[in-house]
């Protein structure tokens, strides 16, 4: 496997009026393509930080992080939208839907936006998506009338809209009951089948699912990077 | 449909009370700016379209002469344009039982074919038989005289003439009888002759060729009076008008001026309401902007879609406004077309007009929104991901001194946090509640101004006879009369001041009156008022000066007084808002030029001045006249003359009020869509303060009270700014109108009211949003995104 993302000495740190805190300190970090990996670690430790260095959301302070070849620091804020688009799907803790249309069209916004699939595919694609997910009869529902994991499957579905190589998924299933919780990994095993990397920020115990590494965050550093299989 | 598209507009079903209330704010800015572009495009050109439609004459020649003058031959002349005998005299008509009004009556030559100075038919007979009189139709407005009906009319030679009405006229040349309190009456010749006992063709009018300015009306007409010298034509007197402009274009001005102050003042207060409110829609987004970026939407397609949502806005508040700022732009030029008697021309709004509605309708919303969506796209989407309403950065002013009870530093730290909101909101509501403020100011400044006029003249009723006459013959019918402390008479005539303009200067009024008389006590502009002395003086109104081009105080001039050349020393100008007038000391007066002693004018000072009284008295004196061989003039009250000033302020007046309450009003909106915004920012810690212990009912106090405070601060600070602009606006007005300031007064009543009306504003748009804060449970709170 190649080396497809990779972190080199990034930091990033935060002032404040109580001064400042270090979120990530010089972390180095290489991940291939395929991989799926557990990032765990303690609240503050610098998880949810290191999600959005490696999706663009937010810019290191320090270091570099390049993706598929892509310095991500080098893009402004449009092109990153539409790298983004295109290369990594984000799979939201609370879902984060758009409420006011329903689980069908919040795919089709999201391709419409990236506009790499075409046109007159879309709206087939995002039938499959959701019907790969399982709650292709909820299409048409507006977010609000879904379960939590129904609107977790939707959000998965919506990540995967354009096709992204990457998942992100920030504890996607944090807010799940344990059921709902496997079928979703059960969707991230799928996805690894097809060759996409997924990256997921977890609370939970690793040794459940079929990582293939785990990393631990600890006040910023990564304390521990191992194989799991 | 566009999912972009459907987006916006179910984010607009969301929140169905947020948006209709930008809604509401947009069309009020619309219909309110729309109106006044509307009326403004119609009362700009209405007035002097329908008063130069009427070919409006530019000169009037009185002489006795006229019988040498061929008037086909003058007509041909190539600096005229049209020319006619327009025979006037100024008669007396009964409005209502011994309410006599003067009556401008006017000999016509042809009714049915006007060669200048036309007027219309307006019902009844067109052609006014022989013994018969039209009368224009504002007259109407103050007489309970209609067609069919017979009117009383006093002669120059004290005899009663009952005279049928055969029709109405329409003449937009005139100013509107309502404000000028007179009637205009048209009568053929030979009725004019009999009416008057006066011969005809005396009085000349004519339109000049190729003028523009008075100055080049006065140029020519100075030729056309040379040749009248050479054919032996003695003018007897003349009268320039402004060139084809409406005795009262002055009014509509300041309408016009008026209403683009606070047509731009609406505007830019309707900005600021639509920023505030598309702000508070947008304060919500922020997060699904973040989610929208970090699904791959860029800064542009973000843009783009909340402009479009903005844009949405527009062509619904665009639907619903311009029709009503058409009907309502109409409706308010109907009323001041009706209040300056014309005639609406304008039946078609000109294309531009649309066009302009349309695009401040659809780019008002837009440009409103454009700051605050450029913020919002442009934020980082972890910030924006991250957007749970507002932080308290820094350390607040009142939690170092914690000399407030806890409740109050609550209250002002809330109010504090988004200061450049607040400040918005302040200055709007101050503007608001300053203009409100000036509406009443400016009221009570013309009030004031009409009681120190009042003061200064402090007889009850002025008779003007219409010729001199002996002061025993004068005072005969009145001596029987009850209600009479004294009648001091007048002398005086008319007189020409010599300067270079002599020749085609008016004649003005000359008031001889003892100089230390109680009775008229005028406010000395420059110099001084007139005392004892051996040399002949004058003071005159300011108004003499314009019209005598600016005579200097100490300067001795030459004054021409019934063919007579005497010389006089100007000693002062006095504010009076009149007629040009002269005042000379009664003594020197009949010395040179009176010495028969006779009067020219009675002032009536009554015994019980009530109101009731002195109209009664008014009554009394009109009977004793009919009564009498005395050829009255006219007999005015000290109240009818300020009535008459009044009425000529009070329409612009009126607007001035009913604007200022239009733009509290849309501040109080702006209040309200800030307190909205701060409410909706704050739903967690909504949440959290209930989830504490707080009741709905001490959230909705914490609310209201914010709102209170900024309102009151506001108050503080509109009253503050009230104040010069008062001025401003009552030396304004008074300087275009009376031509004087206004004496500035600080209405009481008028701040009692703004303060009264700006709290009970204040505390609705602060109670509307904290119900609705208070409607969500705890639990919809602290979830609230």
């Amino acid at each position: 496997m190649s080396h497809y993302l990779q972190f080199k000495q990034v930091s990033k740190w935060f002032e404040s009026a109580a001064g400042r805190f270090d979120a990530l300190k010089a972390i180095d970090l290489t991940i291939k393509q395929g991989e799926y990996i557990a990032v765990v670690g303690k609240s503050g430790s610098g998880k949810s930080t290191l999600l959005n260095m490696l999706t663009g959301i937010d810019h290191p302070s320090q270091g570099t992080v390049t993706i598929n070849d892509t310095d991500l620091h080098q893009l402004n804020e449009t092109q990153l939208a539409q790298w983004r688009g295109a290369n990594i799907g984000i799979v939201f803790q609370f879902f984060q839907l758009v409420p006011t249309l329903t689980v069908l069209e919040n795919l089709l916004l999201a391709m419409d936006f990236v506009n790499v699939i075409p046109k007159p595919q879309r709206r087939q694609r995002a039938q499959t998506l959701l019907a790969q997910v399982g709650i292709s009869e909820h299409a048409d529902k507006l977010p609000a009338a879904l379960s939590g994991g129904q609107q977790q499957r939707a959000a998965i579905a919506r990540a995967l809209a354009n096709d992204p190589p990457i998942l992100v998924a920030d504890e996607p299933t944090g807010n799940l009951d344990s059921s709902t919780a496997e079928a979703i990994q059960c969707l991230f095993a799928q996805l690894l089948a097809s060759g996409k990397t997924v990256i997921v920020v977890t609370h939970e115990d690793v040794s459940r699912y079929e990582y293939h590494r785990l990393i631990t965050l600890h006040d910023g550093l990564i304390i521990e990077d191992k194989a799991l299989i | 449909m566009n999912i972009k598209l459907k987006k916006i507009i179910n984010d607009l079903c969301s929140y169905p009370g947020r948006s209709l209330l930008v809604i509401a704010a947009l069309v009020i800015g619309l219909w309110g700016i729309g109106s006044i572009l509307v009326s403004y495009a119609i009362l700009k050109n209405d007035l002097t379209d329908n008063f130069t439609q009427t070919k409006p004459l530019h000169v009037a020649v009185v002489s006795e002469d006229f019988d040498r003058l061929d008037l086909q031959e003058f007509r041909h002349r190539p600096e005229i344009e049209s020319a006619e005998f327009r025979d006037l005299s100024f008669e007396r008509i009964e409005v209502y039982p011994n309410v006599w009004l003067p009556l401008f009556l006017y000999g016509v030559e042809d009714f049915t074919h006007f060669n200048l100075a036309k007027f219309y038919h307006q019902a009844g007979d067109r052609v006014p038989s022989q013994g018969t009189l039209l009368i224009e139709r504002n007259g109407q407005n103050i007489t309970q005289l209609e067609v069919g009906s017979v009117a009383r009319l006093q002669t120059s030679a004290a005899q009663i003439l009952e005279v049928p009405i055969a029709g109405l006229s329409f003449d937009p040349a005139q100013a509107p009888s309502t404000m000028d309190h007179l009637i205009y009456g048209y009568v053929d010749k030979q009725t004019y002759t009999h009416i008057t006992g006066k011969p005809t063709n005396r009085r000349l009018i004519f339109r000049l060729n190729n003028v523009t300015t008075k100055q080049d009306v006065q140029t020519k007409t100075q030729s056309l009076l040379d040749d009248f010298k050479t054919i032996g034509i003695r003018i007897k007197k003349i009268n320039l008008s402004e060139v084809d402009e409406h005795p009262h274009q002055f009014q509509l001005n300041s309408l016009l001026f008026l209403q683009g102050g606070i047509g731009l003042l609406a505007l830019l207060m309707g900005m600021v309401l639509v920023s505030q409110l598309i702000n508070a829609m947008l304060a919500q987004q922020g997060r699904q902007i973040g989610i929208l970026k970090a699904i791959g939407a860029s800064q542009q397609q973000i843009l783009r879609m909340y402009l479009l949502m903005a844009l949405t806005l527009g062509i619904v508040a665009s639907v619903i406004a311009v029709p009503l700022a058409i009907i309502s732009g109409y409706g308010f030029a109907l009323f001041v077309a009706k209040q300056l008697n014309f005639e609406i021309l304008t039946t078609v709004l000109p294309m531009e007009n649309y066009v302009y509605l349309i695009a401040a309708g659809l780019l008002l919303p837009v440009f409103a929104a454009l700051p605050a969506l450029i913020k919002g796209t442009t934020q980082p989407v972890a910030n924006a991901l991250n957007d749970y309403g507002v932080v308290l950065e820094k350390k607040s002013m009142v939690s170092k001194k914690r000399s407030f009870p806890y409740l109050i530093s609550l209250v002002i730290n809330n109010t504090l946090r988004r200061k450049i909101r607040l400040v918005v909101t302040l200055v709007t509501m101050a503007l608001g509640v300053a203009i409100f403020s000036t509406g009443f100011n400016v009221r009570e400044s013309l009030y004031m101004s009409l009681n120190e006029v009042n003061d200064s003249m402090k007889f009850d009723m002025l008779l003007t006879l219409k010729e001199p006459t002996d002061l025993e013959q004068a005072l005969l019918p009145f001596k029987s009369l009850d209600n009479i402390a004294d009648i001091q008479a007048l002398s005086g005539g008319h007189g020409v001041i010599q300067t270079q303009h002599v020749a085609t200067t008016s004649e003005t009024t000359i008031i001889a009156l003892p100089y230390d008389t109680d009775l008229v006590k005028l406010e000395v502009l420059q110099g001084r008022w007139l005392q004892a002395s051996d040399k002949l003086e004058m003071v005159v109104n300011h108004k003499v000066l314009e019209t005598f081009d600016d005579p200097v105080i100490g300067n001795d001039y030459f004054l021409e007084i019934d063919q007579q050349l005497v010389k006089v020393k100007l000693v002062g100008v006095v504010k009076q808002w009149a007629l040009p007038t002269i005042y000379m000391d009664k003594t020197q007066y009949d010395k040179l030029i009176n010495p028969k002693h006779q009067v020219t004018n009675l002032m009536f000072i009554a015994k019980d001045q009530s109101f009731g009284q002195v109209i009664k008295l008014n009554e009394a004196i009109e009977q004793a006249i009919e009564q009498s061989t005395l050829a009255v003039a006219s007999v005015n009250s000290q109240a009818g003359y300020l009535k008459i000033i009044y009425d000529h302020l009070n329409i612009i007046l009126s607007l001035l009020t009913f604007l200022a309450f239009l733009v509290l009003l849309v501040s109080a909106l702006g209040m309200a869509s800030a307190m909205s915004i701060n409410i909706m920012e704050r739903t967690r810690e909504i949440g959290i303060l209930r989830a504490i212990g707080a009741t709905p009912q001490m959230i909705h106090r914490l609310f209201v009270s914010e709102g209170m405070l900024m309102s009151g601060v506001s108050i503080v600070f509109g009253l503050l700014l009230a104040w010069p602009v008062s001025i401003m606006v009552a030396a304004f007005f008074g300087n275009l109108i009376l031509e004087f300031p206004l004496n500035f007064a600080y209405s009481g009543s008028g701040l009692l009211i703004t303060v009264l009306v700006t709290l009970v504003f204040a505390w609705l748009a602060s109670r509307l949003p904290a119900t609705q804060a208070v409607r969500l449970s705890t639990r919809q709170a602290l979830a609230y995104e």
